[in-house]
């Protein structure tokens, strides 16, 4: 085989290769990373499972979907930094093998808290992790008090673009507590379903 | 299934890749062994072949204090890249390390070609190649160079997405499966190993200066590569080492350096600047031709 042709070989297998890298199944993937240019804060995607979905209220309030969420406490991957760094947070998630060994029954979701947003909302304090009535213990937890909340994203499915888009949609002039997001996952810990909350202060 | 896609941290990936390492080196010096008792009782043991061993080993050595100076700048490229111009995030799992193994063993293929197909490459390459002997020890015969050109290969794994730590151990698995190719000890392996995998048969062709040999059998663990792309050569005649000119030293210094010093006399006494430029880029056979061309 010629030179060229060779490299073309080559490269046919190494995207074949990486490719099937790429399609192996993942317990829990990262949603998000992308981000829409136009969005003056980053956005990054919002995990988080609610152990207590079935109690939330819904009232339509200024056409804005009003959720309540009762207390949750989740354990997982928390850190400060570049919300546009998530993705790393998300890697020391899915290999935390330590936190997987503690699961005692399949997570209904995960979810991801962004709170502490520094004044140009570029950083935020961030966690990754599962309702800890999935864990047989929990070492470091983060509590969210029962609060309401604004839903941007309902729960369905979402493409990365659609999470990145809802938060535009987020009112910046507002003092943000925190937002939330929502990965629902199967029996197989794919994700099913996504959604996406925001906590305003008074 | 599950086994494959067993989520792991990126200190379990270094961990194995330090195990491997380390370990290897302690199989194959008892290798090693095994195989000096054996010229030891076919009385092929001369003091040259010790001399030449022990050299290798010192070869090592000096390799290693080398990539001791630059590991961290090495690593730190593989980092910086990685860290922000990857365009994928691949999980830590043993599915992504063996579909980094198959890439890597793929960009060693042409590395190892490289090596062979350009001057300036081939200078710190034909090290490894230039012992009349070929045991275990001469895996270990290395160059001054041998740190640098890997980079440039295994670098795309990291704008794939592949985490450094995993293209490190890729990289070492690469290199370990070579080691234990540097024997005459094994004849050849049954069919289908021999089909598929790079062995102590297939190896021995690519260290020969017979004529049909030149220039084959590239791989590193997967032999498919070379048959793929057409450099693929079966062991038929007996195989004679080394490299011409001869390095008839074992003294680990002249050896270590033979290749560059080579070079730099050839660069020196080169008749014009475009001349010496071929000298670093062209194969190394385009400077023996020209001598040849220059003696007739």
């Amino acid at each position: 085989m010629k030179l060229a042709s060779s490299l073309l070989v080559t490269g046919i297998i190494a995207i074949s290769v990486w490719g099937i890298a790429l399609l192996q199944p993942m317990p829990v993937q990262a949603l998000s990373s992308a981000q829409p240019d136009s969005v003056t804060p980053k956005q990054f995607p919002l995990e988080a499972t609610r152990s207590n979905v079935e109690t939330k209220t819904r009232t339509e309030e200024h056409n804005t979907l009003r959720v309540t969420l009762d207390t949750l406490i989740i354990s997982g991957n928390t850190a400060t930094l570049p919300t546009d760094k998530v993705q790393r947070l998300w890697q020391e998630f899915n290999t935390n093998t330590a936190l997987n060994s503690r699961l005692i029954k399949q997570p209904l979701a995960v979810y991801v808290v962004y709170k502490d947003f520094s004044a140009n909302f570029e950083q935020a304090t961030i966690t990754i992790g599962y309702s800890i009535d999935t864990l047989s213990s929990a070492d470091d937890t983060v509590t969210l008090n029962a609060a309401q909340y604004e839903r941007l994203l309902s729960k369905k499915k979402h493409t990365i673009q659609d999470i990145a888009l809802a938060w535009q949609d987020i009112d910046y002039r507002r003092p943000i507590n925190r937002v939330v997001e929502i990965h629902y996952l199967s029996e197989h810990s794919e994700i099913t379903s996504s959604e996406l909350l925001v906590n305003y202060g008074e | 299934m599950d086994l494959l896609t067993y989520p792991l941290s990126a200190d379990d990936i270094w961990w194995l890749e330090v195990f491997i390492d380390d370990w290897f080196l302690v199989i194959a010096l008892g290798l090693f062994i095994v195989e000096m008792l054996r010229y030891a009782c076919k009385k092929q043991f001369t003091k040259n072949l010790i001399g030449d061993s022990l050299a290798n080993f010192v070869t090592l050595g000096l390799f290693m204090l080398l990539v001791a100076l630059i590991a961290l700048t090495y690593v730190g490229i593989f980092f910086y890249v990685y860290d922000n111009f990857r365009i994928t995030d691949l999980p830590l799992t043993p599915w992504t390390i063996l579909c980094c193994i198959v890439l890597a063993d793929l960009a060693y293929y042409w590395e190892h070609r490289f090596l062979h197909k350009n001057g300036f490459a081939w200078a710190t390459h034909t090290v490894h190649h230039s012992s009349p002997h070929f045991n275990i020890s001469v895996a270990y015969r290395h160059g001054p160079m041998d740190w640098f050109f890997p980079l440039f290969f295994y670098l795309p794994l990291a704008l794939m997405g592949f985490h450094p730590f995993i293209i490190l151990l890729a990289e070492v698995v690469v290199q370990v499966y070579q080691t234990l190719l540097h024997t005459e000890t094994v004849k050849k392996l049954p069919r289908p190993i021999e089909a598929i995998f790079n062995t102590p048969s297939h190896h021995r062709v690519h260290h020969a200066t017979n004529k049909q040999y030149l220039d084959k059998n590239y791989a590193g663990i997967f032999i498919i590569w070379d048959k793929l792309f057409g450099t693929f050569a079966r062991e038929e005649a007996q195989v004679r080492y080394g490299v011409f000119p001869r390095v008839s030293s074992v003294n680990p210094f002249t050896i270590f350096f033979s290749g560059y010093a080579k070079l730099f006399r050839q660069l020196f006494n080169a008749p014009s600047w475009t001349y010496r430029f071929k000298l670093l880029i062209k194969p190394p056979v385009w400077a023996w031709q020209q001598e040849q061309k220059n003696k007739g």
